[in-house]
């Protein structure tokens, strides 16, 4: 279906056009909010919430961004609230009681601990716990860049800030994502 | 295995990930098949690169309709009850303005008037140089 007709049909409330929505975007939404999180139960869960605000919103959706571009917004920052979110639970739990931290949470804290966790890990995992270590919006920034292949001024858009801002979060993830996993595979092979 | 030098060495993940400008590309590369430290590292980082790519596909369910349906019919039905703070300030508003409206009416009553109606009209017919009381006194109530 092409976009303006979908967009309209959604506005009118037709349910078919939001199940196509759904089956055209899903893999997407899903996709960017896994990769920030590594999570599959906060994944599917953050992904219906994405098509349920997309339902619920899209009467706003004036069109000055693109459909996917307006999509990729919503589920980043679904994202990033859920992380800081989480960072702020698992500080509280810290805080609170510290025998009673799960083994989830255990790893967001673990995060604050140091790069020596990541000596530690499987060499996969070593990837994802760096990039957990990034703030979240360098984390989207660098995601949306390098696996979803969006250009600096669609960046930009979907994080509502300006292109100059993008290269520099952009820069910065690269740089401690290198400095990190540098360090790790230097002790892993040798 | 020894390290290689820091040139190269610092050269494998921008490589990985494609940073590099492609004069940097082609001498790194070079480097690397030639160099098994940078031949293990360059292959370890790209197979790991990789899986972070590639590693979020959905499930192939059903359900997803039928659960976001339920999710939505939840937060509608709970629209009010789910916001306990909002659900107190609102019903704590109204027992307020019960409370104000009954305190006004019964003293509106025992201004000699011979229904609250009239109370009321009376002393909005400000027959106040009597010196009688508003209904509700509201200075040295």
């Amino acid at each position: 279906m092409q976009e303006i007709p979908l967009i309209k049909a959604l506005q009118n409330g037709d349910e078919t056009a939001f199940k196509a929505l759904v089956i055209m975007y899903r893999p997407m939404v899903h996709r960017v909010i896994f990769r920030m999180l590594q999570n599959d139960n906060d994944t599917e869960d953050l992904v219906q919430d994405v098509f349920i605000q997309i339902w619920q919103s899209i009467c706003n959706f004036r069109g000055e961004a693109g459909l996917k571009t307006w999509i990729y917004r919503l589920a980043v920052n679904k994202a990033i609230s859920h992380l800081r979110w989480k960072r702020i639970r698992s500080f509280m739990s810290v805080s609170g009681n510290s025998s009673k931290i799960n083994s989830e949470d255990r790893i967001h804290i673990d995060k604050s601990s140091g790069f020596e966790k990541l000596a530690q890990m499987d060499s996969n995992k070593a990837i994802i716990m760096a990039m957990q270590k990034l703030p979240a919006n360098q984390s989207a920034a660098f995601m949306l860049s390098k696996a979803e292949g969006l250009s600096n001024s669609e960046i930009a858009v979907v994080l509502n800030t300006t292109i100059g801002a993008v290269e520099s979060l952009i820069f910065r993830a690269k740089k401690q994502l290198k400095e990190s996993l540098e360090n790790y595979y230097d002790e892993s092979i040798s | 295995m020894t390290k290689c030098n820091k040139y190269f060495n610092e050269l494998i993940w921008p490589l990985v990930t494609g940073d590099i400008d492609a004069a940097e590309k082609i001498k790194v590369l070079e480097h690397v098949e030639h160099c098994p430290s940078c031949m293990t590292k360059f292959e370890k980082m790209s197979n790991d690169y990789l899986i972070w790519l590639n590693s979020s596909l959905p499930s192939e369910n059903d359900v997803f309709f039928e659960k976001m349906k339920q999710k939505m019919t939840k937060q509608e039905a709970f629209l009010f009850v789910g916001r306990p703070a909002s659900a107190i300030l609102a019903l704590a508003s109204v027992v307020v303005g019960i409370a104000m409206g009954f305190l006004f009416l019964l003293n509106a009553e025992t201004s000699g008037a011979e229904n609250v109606f009239q109370a009321i009209s009376s002393d909005y017919s400000l027959q106040l140089e009597k010196d009688q009381l508003f209904p509700v006194d509201l200075f040295n109530y």
